[in-house]
């Protein structure tokens, strides 16, 4: 984190949807930062609120889901106050999402090309068809799709799977965004193919000073391409700071368990504990600290409201006890 | 140790439809060879780990064998048997010895079955078992795989993902068989939640001395489970060893490329390995010579000609690998 301003600042978000069981916050007072050509991991459990947080930010909260409190400050201005018109404008041509789940997000009746070239001109970025055709063939190949001037009249069907990732992420960067939310599925693509994906964001946000926040089940991919590392649990940020530090001295229980839980491809033999219970219903939670059912650490004082508090200058633990974890 | 299931020139080749176009122009029908000559050996009491991208045909094998499918071409033997043509009538009284695990534990269980006649109907279908034996065997297993008597009457969409694959595995096992295929049982999982299956799995697989067929496209899992390991491209095992000799010396450029891309938490900042280019090519149109010939960086003229077979690596045939830089180079 820096003294300067950030690219987007969220504070106190919480985003609610209505359910049978009642209502559900799927984020609940998460505050975060990034600043332009910085990337953040988000990792977490699933259903921990990592998606809603983002899908908040990028305003594809569909109703009856709704933001309820807190502001989102992108380049200083605050997001869910602004006019709709505005925000709009904003959001569609300064952030893009890519999700890594590529086959339901490419529209299958249109051809890639198509898909592009519309965006491009939706937003104002060339004035002709043919110069965003232009555009769009210069995009596909900066994602590394050989001969592209061949391969935009394909559907998405006749791409792989890596090239339609590639192809996603050349539509999510047609508008230039200084935003690129990647949510990666649980179920992992191919190794070889997904290090040639994050390859291409490592690269565009160098180059071009991308703000990233990686979404993502995979705490090695945020260590080797984040700098930062936020981690979620029941909705809410439990910890914060530098990926090396945090993977190195965790300060939050929950943390500290996911590591204990991963088997090591250079220790295969090293013993993984896991973490015992479930996460709470969501619908069902208290004040106290979310994960003190599952908690080795779990005093009396936890059922109390916790709060994200600063350790030193660069991290942040919700845990009373953190000092003691590591 | 004595193979208790075994491939030889396995092969599965699916007919696909026919396009309109493919139709008027009476071409036959498309086909991908998802299985394209596999020689295997599963040993008694070992867990063979089967790594390989998506699409490679790890499911395909593990069916066949289990015999859910019928080979194309090659031969099955499970416990000495060939069963690579055998009816369903001489399969059965195999059936309860070999069993599988799915990776999506709520598209396998039955929606409309309590946990108690998911579990049940194995019993009275394979064991010949009645009532009360029935019962006791359930609660036995119940409590092995960590789930309460008061699941027993509950439906699979009450409940959680590791709790589905929990049951998933209490069905798969309650026969008590010898041969278990794991086909991605735990890649559906929250990390935490997978380590609690990973745990399990490890448990029951030395109580009952299981001998399993591990697949699973993340190779620190597959690692932390197996004792041999098995890695496929596009329908053939490209190389087959034990499991440090095949992660820490590994012979074919694939499995080299395999390792290089996994992410590692132990090396942040560390700068990221040469990735592999290039796409995994079409199996319904398959590269001639070494299928992995496009993408490889070490390929030479033979590569496109010739393909390789197995053979020994550093003069043991406990590790072998399909490569012409490892008989004869690729000139
Ligand atoms: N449209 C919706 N209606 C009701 N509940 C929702 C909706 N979208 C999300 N939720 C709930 O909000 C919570 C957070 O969901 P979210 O998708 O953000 O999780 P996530 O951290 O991205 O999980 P995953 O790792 O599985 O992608 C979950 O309990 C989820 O079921
Ligand atoms: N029932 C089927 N009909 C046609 N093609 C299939 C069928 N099952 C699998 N395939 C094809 O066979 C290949 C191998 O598939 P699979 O064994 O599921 O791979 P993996 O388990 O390694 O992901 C793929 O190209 C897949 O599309
Ligand atoms: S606040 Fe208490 S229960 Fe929560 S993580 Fe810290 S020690 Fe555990
Ligand atoms: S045979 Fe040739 S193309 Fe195939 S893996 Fe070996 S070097 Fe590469
Ligand atoms: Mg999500
Ligand atoms: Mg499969």
């Amino acid at each position: 984190m820096t003294g300067a301003e950030p690219l987007l600042a969220v504070r106190g978000l919480r985003t609610v949807f209505p359910t049978r069981r009642g209502l559900l916050a799927a984020c609940d007072g998460v505050d975060l930062r990034l600043a332009a050509g910085e990337a953040l991991g988000i990792v977490g459990e699933s259903g921990s609120g990592k998606s809603v947080t983002f899908l908040s930010v990028l305003g594809l909260i569909r109703p009856p889901g709704r933001i309820e409190a807190g502001e989102i400050l992108f380049e200083g201005r605050d997001l869910i106050r602004l006019p709709a018109a505005a925000r709009r404008a904003l959001r569609g041509r300064a952030m893009a999402l890519a999700m890594q789940d590529s086959l339901s997000a490419l529209n299958p009746a249109l051809t890639i090309g198509t898909q592009i070239v519309e965006t491009i001109l939706a937003h104002g970025l060339a004035r002709t068809r043919a110069a965003a055709r232009d555009r769009a063939v210069e995009l596909l190949r900066r994602v590394g799709i050989p001969a592209p001037e061949r391969r935009l009249d394909d559907y998405p069907h006749q791409f792989s799977g890596g090239m339609r990732q590639r192809a996603m992420i050349a539509i999510a960067l047609a508008a230039e965004p200084k935003l690129l939310v990647a949510d990666e599925p649980t179920t992992a693509l191919d190794v070889t193919i997904r290090a040639q994906v994050l390859d291409l964001i490592d690269r565009l946000r160098r180059e071009s000073g991308l703000a990233v926040a990686m979404i993502t089940h995979d705490l090695g991919v945020v260590a080797e391409r984040c700098a930062r590392v936020m981690v979620m649990y029941a909705g809410q940020v439990v910890e914060e700071g530098p990926t090396a530090e945090v993977i190195a001295r965790p300060r939050h229980p929950y943390t500290r368990g996911l590591l204990a839980s991963l088997p090591s491809l250079d220790d295969p033999d090293r013993p993984i504990d896991a973490i015992p219970g479930q996460v709470p219903d969501l619908t069902r939670v208290d004040a106290g600290c979310r994960f003190r059912n599952r908690c080795p650490f779990a005093v009396e004082l936890c059922s109390r409201p916790v709060d994200l508090r600063p350790l030193g200058p660069t991290r942040r633990s919700r845990c009373i006890r953190a000092e003691e974890v590591a | 140790m004595s193979a208790l299931v075994e491939a030889v020139g396995l092969a599965k080749t699916y007919a696909l439809r026919r396009s309109i176009g493919q139709r008027l122009a009476r071409r036959p029908a498309p086909c991908v060879r998802a299985v394209a000559g596999v020689d295997l050996a599963v040993r008694r009491g070992e867990t063979l780990g089967l790594i390989g991208e998506s699409g490679c045909g790890k499911s395909t094998l593990g069916r066949l064998l289990l015999r859910l499918h019928e080979p194309s071409e090659g031969t099955i033997r499970f416990d000495g048997v060939d069963i690579t043509h055998a009816p369903e009538r001489a399969l059965r009284p195999l059936r309860p010895r070999m069993q599988i695990i799915f990776q999506d534990p709520y598209s396998s269980l039955n929606p409309r079955r309590t946990v108690r006649e998911i579990l049940a109907l194995p019993l009275a279908l394979h064991a010949g078992l009645k009532g009360a034996e029935i019962e006791a065997r359930i609660r036995l297993m119940l409590d092995r795989v960590g789930l309460a008597r008061a699941h027993l009457d509950r439906y699979p969409h009450q409940f959680s993902g590791g709790q589905r694959q929990r049951i998933g595995i209490a069905r798969a096992l309650i026969l008590r068989p010898e041969f278990v295929v794991c086909d991605e049982p735990v890649s559906a999982l929250d990390v935490s939640v997978q380590a609690q299956v990973l745990s399990l799995l490890r448990e029951l697989r030395a109580e009952m001395g299981l001998t399993l067929l591990f697949i699973s496209h993340d190779l620190a899992v597959v690692a932390h489970l197996a004792h041999r390991i098995a890695v496929m491209y596009l329908g053939r095992i490209v190389e087959e060893g034990p499991r440090d000799a095949v992660i820490r010396r590994p012979a074919h450029p694939y499995t080299r490329a395999l390792l290089a891309a996994v992410p590692r938490l132990d090396r942040p900042g560390a700068p990221a390995p040469r990735h592999l280019g290039g796409e995994l090519p079409s199996p319904l149109a398959p590269p001639p010579g070494c299928p992995f010939h496009p993408r490889c960086p070490e390929a030479g003229p033979r590569c496109a000609r010739e393909t390789a077979s197995l053979v020994a690596v550093s003069g043991s045939n406990a590790h072998r690998a399909a490569c012409h830089l490892l008989a004869g180079g690729v000139a």
